[in-house]
């Protein structure tokens, strides 16, 4: 229920315990630029469940990514997946998200001077909030896509063994494997809150590096999937590792919705 | 040097060290994160050195896992040429009541005094073998075997910013206002993170970290200078 602002420009920053702070799903984002012919990986806004109504107040080029938005400018539906071109003082409004959670919204031009930083974290948009964005002289060709994420039926996603998978039980590993998990109400951009449980109750270890996409268990058998806003290193033991591409279609997942593990 | 390559996915792999807590181990995880970082900047996103692993988050548009690997291996020969720069900073903590708000806990658990605590944790030279956490919050070690400490079974609500606190062998600093499971018995008027960028952090991994006591007056006075922009920062390096 909420926008953010993704600035994309933590990258580095990790060894400082800075998080990665990326968008969601990665591949709609990268899309969402490049559908106004922006740099992949240029600022751009995160919709969550529910979008916001914005007054552009000059002329530009947008794009809508990402779980359907049914969006309209000045009520007139528009389409998701191509270059729309906005003149001065028209209104976008994002109703609720379907087939999805998240949507991106990309304008075309230079976000860069509008950032005063006061926080590693990215900026969750209240009422009223203004973003400047310095217009490129020339617009873009317009584009399209026919790419779509909209996840049918049950989603596997692909993952790789974490560096102590070898060291879990081997009824734990099993269970992983089999078992379809739900993402629990507590649920957000640092992680994924997983039920059931696991059985087995397992150790930890000397803290290390950890990326999004890595699955921890904690030692009362928890299982936590870090996300974009996670911590960069824990003591809980790495299961898997999502791959990047999967990492994009877990992006898009709700409290409630259900997803199980195939291993590489 | 003894290291396995483990992959974490299919855009970052974990180079294992000795799986030991050691200052020297630490310091080749923070060599071998600046020699990628800096001779192989269009490949590598980004590193985390942590106590004994250096993971190395890598553009596989760029460079393959396999040919990264090589990279590696050779980066641990190279890594292994150059001197670590070892910074010595002094940081000031107030023990007072008013801050140490769990350093009653902290008696009861160790059966020592007040002053014993602060003269223990103030008299030992730490090393800083991790930044995480929470931006800026350093994992400093080993604390004195007499100071070890359980955490909190529940974690506080709200540990203020420059809170010094401790649990088990290790004791660290709340960089920002957050919840936190560690016992607080101090505070520093220092900003462990003073803007928002790439040079904005007090403490680096690797440091060495000596705490002084300082009493609430003291305290205040730097929290002053610090707001005025006269604090001298050349003061707390060794």
């Amino acid at each position: 229920m909420h926008t953010v602002l993704l600035m994309q420009d933590k990258i580095g920053l990790q060894k400082y315990g800075v998080p990665v702070g990326g968008p969601m799903d990665a591949e709609a984002a990268k899309l969402a630029n490049w559908l106004v012919g922006n740099k992949e990986e240029s600022p751009l806004l995160e919709i969550t469940m529910q979008g916001p109504t914005i007054e552009f107040s000059g002329s530009c080029q947008i794009a809508l990514t990402g779980a359907s938005a049914n969006a309209t400018i000045d009520s007139v539906p528009i389409y998701e997946n191509e270059t729309l071109t906005i003149a001065k003082s028209e209104v976008l409004t994002i109703g609720k998200l379907t087939n999805g959670s998240r949507a991106y919204l990309a304008v075309r031009g230079d976000w860069r001077h509008q950032d005063q930083k006061t926080s590693f974290k990215n900026h969750v948009l209240k009422k009223e909030d203004e973003i400047t964005i310095k217009a490129t002289a020339r617009p873009i060709k317009q584009r399209t896509s026919t790419w779509n994420d909209t996840i049918n039926g049950a989603l596997v996603v692909r993952a790789v063994p974490g560096p102590e998978w070898n060291e879990l039980l081997e009824t734990a590993r099993e269970a992983i494997l089999a078992t379809t998990f739900t993402l629990l109400p507590e649920s957000n951009r640092m992680g994924y809150r997983l039920s059931p449980n696991l059985p087995d109750v397992i150790t930890s270890i000397i803290s290390s590096g950890v990326i999004p996409g890595v699955l921890q268990i904690t030692p009362q058998g928890m299982p936590i999937l870090l996300m974009q806003d996670g911590p960069t290193t824990g003591g809980y033991v790495r299961a898997l590792t999502v791959l990047s591409e999967d990492l994009s279609k877990l992006g898009q997942l709700k409290p409630g919705d259900q997803f199980s593990f195939s291993i590489l | 040097m003894e290291v396995s390559l483990h992959a974490l996915g299919d855009e970052a792999l974990l180079v294992q060290f000795e799986k030991k807590i050691d200052p020297v181990i630490n310091q080749q995880v923070v060599l071998l994160g600046e020699y990628l970082e800096h001779s192989f900047s269009n490949e590598v996103k980004y590193v985390v050195p942590a106590y004994n692993s250096l993971t190395v988050a890598f553009d596989s548009t760029k460079i393959s896992a396999g040919a990264l690997e090589q990279v590696i291996i050779e980066g641990l020969h190279s890594a292994e040429r150059f001197e670590f720069a070892e910074r010595l900073l002094y940081i000031p903590v107030c023990y007072d009541k008013s801050f140490a708000t769990d350093l009653d806990e902290v008696c009861r658990q160790t059966g020592l005094t007040s002053t014993e605590v602060v003269r223990l944790h103030s008299s030992n030279l730490y090393t800083t073998y991790m930044i995480g956490f929470l931006s800026g919050f350093p994992y400093l070690g080993q604390l004195p075997k007499e100071l070890t400490t359980e955490r909190k079974s529940t974690p506080a609500l709200r540990v203020p910013e420059g809170a010094v606190a401790i649990a088990g062998s290790q004791t660290g600093i709340y960089p920002q206002e957050s919840p936190g499971g560690w016992q607080v018995i101090g505070r520093t008027p220092l900003p462990l993170v003073y803007a928002f960028d790439e040079h904005s952090f007090l403490f680096h991994q690797g440091d060495r970290i000596q705490f002084y006591s300082i009493s609430k007056s003291k305290f205040d006075s730097i929290r002053k200078s610090l707001a005025k922009g006269d604090f001298d920062w050349e003061s707390i390096y060794g």
